[in-house]
């Protein structure tokens, strides 16, 4: 379970969260929604402890990810959590397959399995025959989806997703809700911010955010 | 309208981020010192050469010296005006050396003080009295003995000479050595009186004869060389050595070899600067590329912003000199001090200026080196991109090469410049065409090594990810080539170099002796045998001759050759019309076993028949001097233990009293003739470390670029697991990988360089020991 306890969050001065309170059960798909500028993914990357809150704290079964030392980030970061980023951030200087393969290898998987699994989320992305490319050769759209299956490469415990299909068209939104669909049935929770309603109600649960606070 | 805006947004960017155009700056800037000041040192060395020669021989026309044929070495001034009349003027000096009482050697001339005055401008700071009663115990004395002993106007000093204890009066304080040698002047009749005391036969000469080893002569409007030959067919004179004054500084002032070294080590600063500033620049470059690319998809054309970016190195250029002129003009005045320049006293001539003006040509080149590699190596990838490139390149090393021809012709120079001048420019090819090539080695590395960590899994993920990042990221790429350019440069100076040292320290232990005595007549050896101290005493010839090629050549002869060390073998010893000459001389010269050679030697001319080549650093010549009848004029003497170095020098000086001959160590016997080499090492030493700095700052800079702009990089490493310790190790793995494929790379460039270099140094017929193309690895 992930629990986010009283998290507040400045910058420069303004605050962006106010006491944000937010329970989520394992296996639950969360959507959370919000106009632009709301907060919603200053609560992500709290969330993901990418950002330490000013206050409160985020508990990932029980445990206060703010507090790991750099061994037990690691860990965690590799092997119970995966995260996509609004502006996907793949690693230029490796192909997509590498950016895929990346966390898998990290947590010392099994790699004939992993590029097997690979091969199948890439085949149901539509991404199988580019992932020897780097990313500037890629156009948005491949460079989320390599993002979106390096999240779930090594089957997380809890995947977070920052806009997953900002860049993509309505039929390739549509596979990869699918997709998020298949992995939150086999177990992993998934937690999406996203400012389109038809991409939220993939999800078990919507919550929104506005003015740094969570409302529904 | 728009290139204001460029200008404008160029500004600002400068201001936001400063660190790469200001090291560009400093980096051109200091290239310009650097090449200015050794431009202008060559000057000044040459000059400074050239005022101690005068000084040296003041307002003489002809000297006299005593040499190995010399049979009566009592000589006098007064008979020089009985062969050329009162309408010139001579003065006699007598060598000897001044013992002090704190153990310490001054070299010293006693002299007629009315008779010096009429052939030298002795200048004085402090100056006393010198009347006919104190003339015997006067002496003139240079600045820094004034000093060392804290002597004025007045002071007395004691001083053992010629075995006599004497006593002087200071009536005089000069800024310099007098003649640039001596450091103390004292009047002849008192050594003449101090000698009469003890010797019938000096005392039976009279009061006015003045004992001298050398006469200069003023010829006062008269024609020396005519002068010169009525004194040597004059029998008091046809024994001695008698030159024209004009011909021996002529002969004396080679700075052929220093001058192009110099040429060439600034050219390799500009190399190595152009390098650094380049690697600035396209780290500036990457900086703004959004930013450019945005005012291209706004409609500038691409062709017209990269000139414009180019106008940016030109700034950049223009600061670096005008920064650099005022560095030098403010540095010149220290530098001189330093340097131990005593002579020159107006640095600022129009030489200065002319020299400025090449170091502003120089310091050019490297900003247009740097601008082409930056246009070769910024252009898109495309296919007619390469094809270009491979063919500018071909076009590129083949002007090097047609204006490297184009320079030999028109300076008409001989083969063997000819040769050293396409040698330099194939140094200048070989580095260009690395600095393009350099990067697609490294890649090709880093990909073997990728492909071999993949097929043995070895699970090192820090490393694994080290050599992926490597493909790819251009600043690792140009470390790689700056590092490679300065390891191949500065191997190859440090091999030239420490070649250099092993050469003067193979020539200083050439004669182990620990004494030379010089001009020594025929019965010298006798005395010194007998003289308290000496074990052993071996006489040699040893000099040197102008050739018909106009070079200086060593000459050496002895009797028993296993005496000398170094490169000479024993079983080659010349006898009769043999020589054996240095391999480096003979093959500039395309001398051939069986070839003739003519050489003059204390007037003599001597034929000779090579027989065979030695491997020696400077063109040398052994032979056979007493078949031709010239006696020796040096004499190694080894002590044999029971007296100490300065005891034995004062027993020989005791028992050479009327000999004539000067008593110097092998450094100091060695001191004038590898003095102008150790220049050359002084040189190369500094220019050395020059690049050492340039290179590290470019390199430090790079680096620290390389991972300041990949910072998001590495967060993405840890945002998906990679742990901190995984995360330095692989910064660190990249460093490595640079750095290791850049030694590799540089080490075997440096090799070819060697071999380059080598090839021009023996167009100056040198042979530096051990130096060839697989130096750096031994």
């Amino acid at each position: 379970m992930i629990e986010l306890k009283n998290i507040t969050k400045s910058y420069n001065g303004e605050r962006v969260l106010k006491g944000i309170n937010l329970e989520i059960r394992d296996g639950e798909f969360l959507s959370i929604m919000g106009e632009s500028g709301s907060g919603k993914s200053t609560l992500l990357n709290v969330m993901g402890g990418f950002l330490p809150p000013d206050e409160g704290f985020v508990l990932w079964n029980g445990e206060n990810i703010n507090a790991f030392d750099n061994a037990r980030t690691s860990a965690f970061r590799c092997g119970e959590m995966g995260f996509v980023f609004q502006s996907f951030r793949l690693i230029s200087t490796l192909t997509a397959e590498e950016n895929i393969l990346l966390p898998a290898m990290l947590a010392h998987k099994d790699m004939k399995q992993t590029r097997a699994y690979m091969a199948d989320l890439c085949r149901t992305l539509g991404i199988d025959g580019m992932i020897k490319k780097y990313p500037d050769q890629l156009s948005g759209g491949q460079q989320q989806r390599a993002a979106i299956i390096r999240a779930l490469i090594c089957r997380p415990a809890a995947a977070v997703f920052d806009e997953p299909t900002g860049a993509l068209d309505s039929d390739m939104q549509k596979r990869v809700m699918e997709l998020l669909r298949r992995i939150n049935a086999e177990g992993t929770t998934i937690i999406q911010v996203t400012h389109s309603r038809a991409m939220a109600e993939y999800g078990s649960r919507i919550a929104g955010i506005k003015d740094g606070m969570i409302c529904g | 309208m728009w290139i204001k805006l460029f200008f404008r947004h160029i500004a600002r960017s400068i201001k936001l981020k400063p660190l790469q155009p200001v090291l560009s700056v400093i980096i051109l800037t200091l290239s310009f010192v650097i090449v200015a000041m050794s431009l202008n040192a060559y000057a000044w060395l040459t000059e400074e050469t050239g005022l101690r020669q005068a000084a040296a021989y003041g307002r003489a026309d002809i000297a006299i010296t005593l040499n190995s044929r010399t049979q009566n070495r009592f000589v006098s001034p007064d008979e020089v005006y009985k062969v050329l009349g009162d309408g010139v003027n001579a003065a006699g000096c007598f060598e000897l050396p001044f013992y002090t009482a704190d153990g310490g050697v001054a070299l010293g001339v006693a002299t007629d003080f009315d008779d010096i005055g009429g052939v030298f401008d002795l200048e004085f700071t402090h100056y006393g009295q010198i009347t006919y009663d104190t003339l015997d115990n006067s002496a003139l004395v240079s600045r820094s003995f004034a000093e060392k002993y804290s002597l004025g106007i007045g002071s007395t000093f004691s001083a053992e000479a010629l075995g006599y204890s004497l006593t002087y009066t200071v009536q005089g304080i000069s800024p310099r050595e007098f003649m640039d040698k001596f450091s103390v002047m004292v009047g002849i009749g008192g050594i003449m009186r101090a000698l009469a005391a003890d010797s019938p036969f000096i005392a039976a000469l009279g009061d006015d004869f003045g004992l001298c080893s050398s006469i200069y002569i003023a010829a006062n409007g008269q024609d020396p060389a005519a002068c010169a030959e009525l004194l040597r067919d004059a029998p008091d004179f046809a024994d001695k050595t008698v030159s024209v004054v004009a011909e021996t500084m002529a002969t004396q002032t080679n700075t052929g070899m220093l001058s192009s070294m110099i040429y060439v080590l600034v050219i390799f600063i500009a190399v190595v600067a152009a390098a650094v500033v380049f690697c600035c620049f396209y780290i500036l470059s990457a900086q703004r590329s959004d930013e450019n690319t945005l005012f291209g998809l706004a409609g500038a054309n691409p062709r017209a912003l990269f000139a414009l970016q180019c106008t940016e190195i030109a700034a950049y250029w223009l600061t670096g000199c005008i920064l650099g002129t005022a560095i030098s003009l403010a540095a010149t005045p220290a530098f001189l001090a330093l340097s131990g320049f005593s002579y020159i006293t107006a640095p600022f001539t129009g030489a200065f200026a002319a020299n400025c003006a090449q170091a502003l040509g120089i310091t050019f080149i490297t900003a247009l080196l740097t601008a082409v590699g930056f246009y070769f190596l910024r252009r898109p990838k495309t296919d007619k991109n390469n094809k270009r490139r491979g063919r500018t390149e071909i076009i590129a090393v083949s002007l090097i090469f047609a204006a490297a021809a184009a320079c030999s012709a028109a300076a008409a120079l001989s083969p063997a410049a000819m040769h050293a001048t396409f040698a330099v420019a194939a140094c200048l090819c070989l580095l260009f065409a690395a600095f393009l090539a350099i990067p697609a080695l490294f890649v090709r590395a880093v990909r073997a090594a990728d492909a071999f960590m993949k097929k043995r899994d070895t699970g090192h993920i820090a490393l694994c990810y080290a050599l992926k990042n490597a493909r790819n990221v251009k600043t690792l790429h140009n470390s790689c080539r700056l590092l490679a350019i300065l390891v191949a440069v500065c191997a190859a100076l440090a091999a030239v170099i420490w070649s250099g040292n092993v050469y003067i320290r193979a020539a200083q232990n050439m004669l182990p002796a620990d004494y030379m005595l010089l001009n020594t007549g025929e019965e010298t050896i006798a005395r010194i045998e007998q003289c308290e101290g000496v074990a052993s005493a071996e006489p040699l010839y040893w000099g040197a001759v102008e050739t018909e090629h106009k070079d200086s050549l060593l000459i050496i002869s002895a009797e028993d050759y296993s005496a000398l060390a170094g490169p000479f073998r024993p079983d080659l010893s010349p006898q009769g019309d043999e020589a054996v000459v240095s391999q480096s001389y003979a093959l500039l010269y395309g001398i051939s076993a069986g070839d003739k050679l003519t050489i003059t030697v204390d007037g003599m001319e001597c034929t000779l028949t090579v027989k065979a080549f030695i491997r020696s650093g400077i063109s040398t010549l052994y032979f056979d001097s007493q078949h031709f009848g010239i006696y020796p004029n040096v004499i190694a003497v080894q002590g044999d233990g029971s007296l100490s170095f300065d005891e034995l020098k004062v027993s020989l000086a005791r028992a050479m009293v009327l000999d004539m001959a000067v008593i110097a160590s092998p450094a100091e016997f060695f001191e004038q003739k590898i003095s102008l080499f150790n220049v050359y090492l002084t040189c190369g030493n500094i220019l050395f470390l020059c690049m050492l700095f340039f290179s590290a700052t470019g390199l430090a800079d790079n680096l620290y670029e390389s991972y300041r702009a990949r910072r998001e990089q590495f967060a993405l490493y840890a945002a998906c697991g990679m742990s901190q310790r995984n995360v330095r190790a692989v910064k660190l793995w990249e460093i490595a990988t640079a750095v290791i494929t850049g030694l590799i790379i540089g080490s075997a460039m440096s090799c070819a360089l060697i071999y380059l270099i080598s090839q021009w140094m023996q167009s100056y017929a040198i042979d530096l020991f051990g130096l060839f193309a697989i130096s750096p690895l031994l």
